[in-house]
């Protein structure tokens, strides 16, 4: 067979996804293991956690792997939208009357659904916290104890917003304040709606990044296990382990990806 | 046998005089229904009402009606094989519903199961299928070989046998939300991988019949399990993960 009308079939596609899918699953994990650091509260969580973006931001091999994280997306994105098509045209006629719900678990029969809310969450998501950080000419953003920061120069430049949170200590990524990260998204947003009030928008994004847990944890609980099905791993010795680690990753993965700003909201605000 | 008052039911049938027409949902009332009836027997009532009434029957397929041949198809209330679990429309029974129901009755919906008339749809492409690689090889130019004289595993003839009792009804495509043929290929093929007469063609038969699935135009599989749910045979998923390992190996492995 030509790796072309491998590529083609539909078992191809099949392992692409869950290779691409477990693949991410494993971002998930370090991005997580990541934010952990946030937990750690004072001036010493602050700088340890710029500290930490900064090497995130500038290592080589971080990088590669963040790129190569971002195009696995687009693989596994793309193969999703071929399937879909393909499955939609496969039954030209709907039921008129039909039970999906008698005979199939709600998260399986909505991964279309819930990537869709994910790549709009990965969307937004990059252009609050990556975008600005890669392409903001001041960044990197080493806040001193008063909370400004220098320029390229050497300069010492207030930082104008912090001045409202005076007297609090907070850890940054660039000027977004992470403790108030769901009210500050508002800030980072605020060109991108730019209609929008501020208040408004920052509610919106904090439903939109509970939401995408949700969905996290939703296209998780079918498709990591899902996943393994998908390259043949199916016997009755590991089956109840795969499906066990499954529900766990889709369950602690989002829960505490969404504790951590209402971690920091709560101490901080 | 105490004869209770029978079932009313209000039926709602797809109706498609041919393949090329347009087909739409119409409804019949049908009156005092015994609960003992299998599904068919229901439909067989409906169609004597109809006759008598001058009117066209319904059009179903059937055949052995002891849930062995794979004939019978419908779509009922929602689901192949209608709301019992491991059995055919054949063995269904009307005690699964009650007087005053409305029962939906549609064909199973795929484009590779086109409609020919009313209930009744195309499953040649299963055949098809069949033919692209579900078959063993057979020495004609000498005498029979005793089937005992090869070896087996007990665990590897009864999962053979699990997935040999695969009727090829085509449920798993109609439940699948993608139309999906895999439960049915899968099982075909890991009927044939497990045993020893079905190894000269084991990697061609898995490439072959896969791409014969793919051509025919069925769905891809997103493992939500509804084939196997509504299979009246009880196939496994098994079979699937089964069959894309097969499929891998052959991959790598096949010079064709």
């Amino acid at each position: 067979m030509s790796i072309s009308a491998i590529l083609k079939s539909s078992i191809a596609k099949k392992w692409l996804m869950a290779l691409t899918g477990l693949f991410l699953c494993l971002f998930l994990v370090g991005h997580l293991l990541g934010n952990l650091q946030l937990f750690i509260g004072g001036w010493d969580g602050t700088v340890k956690f710029n500290e930490y973006a900064e090497f995130m931001s500038s290592n080589p091999i971080v990088q590669t792997v963040a790129w190569i994280t971002k195009i696995l997306i687009g693989v596994h994105v793309v193969l999703a939208l071929l399937l879909v098509i393909n499955n939609r045209s496969a039954r030209s006629t709907n039921y008129t009357y039909n039970r999906p719900d008698k005979n199939a678990k709600f998260s399986s029969r909505t991964m279309g659904w819930m990537g869709t809310l994910l790549l709009v969450f990965i969307v937004v998501h990059l252009i609050n916290f990556w975008a600005p950080m890669h392409y903001d000419n001041e960044f990197p953003v080493q806040l001193n104890e008063a909370g400004n920061y220098y320029t390229a120069d050497g300069i010492e430049q207030v930082n104008s917003y912090l001045q409202k949170v005076e007297g609090k200590q907070h850890v940054f990524i660039n000027k977004t304040d992470m403790g108030l990260a769901m009210r500050d998204l508002a800030k980072v947003t605020k060109d991108f709606f730019s209609k929008t009030e501020n208040g408004v928008t920052a509610l919106l994004m904090m439903i939109l990044y509970a939401i995408a847990m949700l969905a996290v944890a939703f296209h998780l609980s079918h498709g990591f296990a899902s996943a393994f099905q998908s390259l043949g791993i199916n016997h009755k010795r590991y089956n109840g382990m795969i499906k066990l680690a499954g529900m766990a990753f889709s369950f602690v993965v989002p829960f505490v990806f969404a504790a951590i700003p209402i971690y920091l909201y709560v101490t901080q605000a | 046998m105490a004869t209770t008052k029978g079932m009313n039911l209000t039926l709602k049938i797809w109706r498609q005089k041919d393949a090329n027409s347009k087909g739409k949902i119409e409804t019949y009332r049908i009156k005092d229904i015994s609960e003992h009836m299998s599904f068919l027997e229901m439909m067989d009532v409906l169609n004597e009402q109809l006759i008598s009434e001058n009117k066209e029957p319904v059009a179903f397929d059937h055949d052995c009606r002891e849930g062995i041949c794979g004939s019978c198809s419908l779509h009922i209330n929602g689901e192949p094989h209608g709301p019992d679990r491991g059995v055919t429309t054949c063995q269904l029974h009307m005690r699964k519903f009650n007087s005053g129901d409305t029962i939906y009755i549609e064909p199973f919906r795929a484009k590779a199961f086109p409609v020919i008339k009313d209930l009744v749809v195309d499953r040649s492409a299963f055949d098809r299928i069949i033919q692209s690689g579900g078959f063993v090889s057979v020495n004609t130019s000498g005498n029979t070989q005793d089937a005992n004289a090869l070896p087996i595993p007990k665990a590897d003839a009864d999962k053979a046998f699990d997935a040999a009792t695969c009727i090829g009804c085509g449920a798993c495509v109609a439940s699948c939300k993608n139309a999906s043929a895999m439960l049915f290929v899968s099982a075909k093929v890991s009927q044939l991988s497990l045993l020893p007469q079905g190894q000269v063609e084991r990697e061609e038969r898995v490439l072959n019949m896969v791409n014969q699935m793919d051509d025919e135009g069925f769905g891809n599989c997103t493992n939500t399990g509804a084939c196997e749910v509504e299979c009246p045979k009880g196939i496994s998923l098994e079979n699937i993960a089964r069959m894309n390992r097969e499929f891998l190996k052959a991959t790598i492995h096949s010079e064709e």
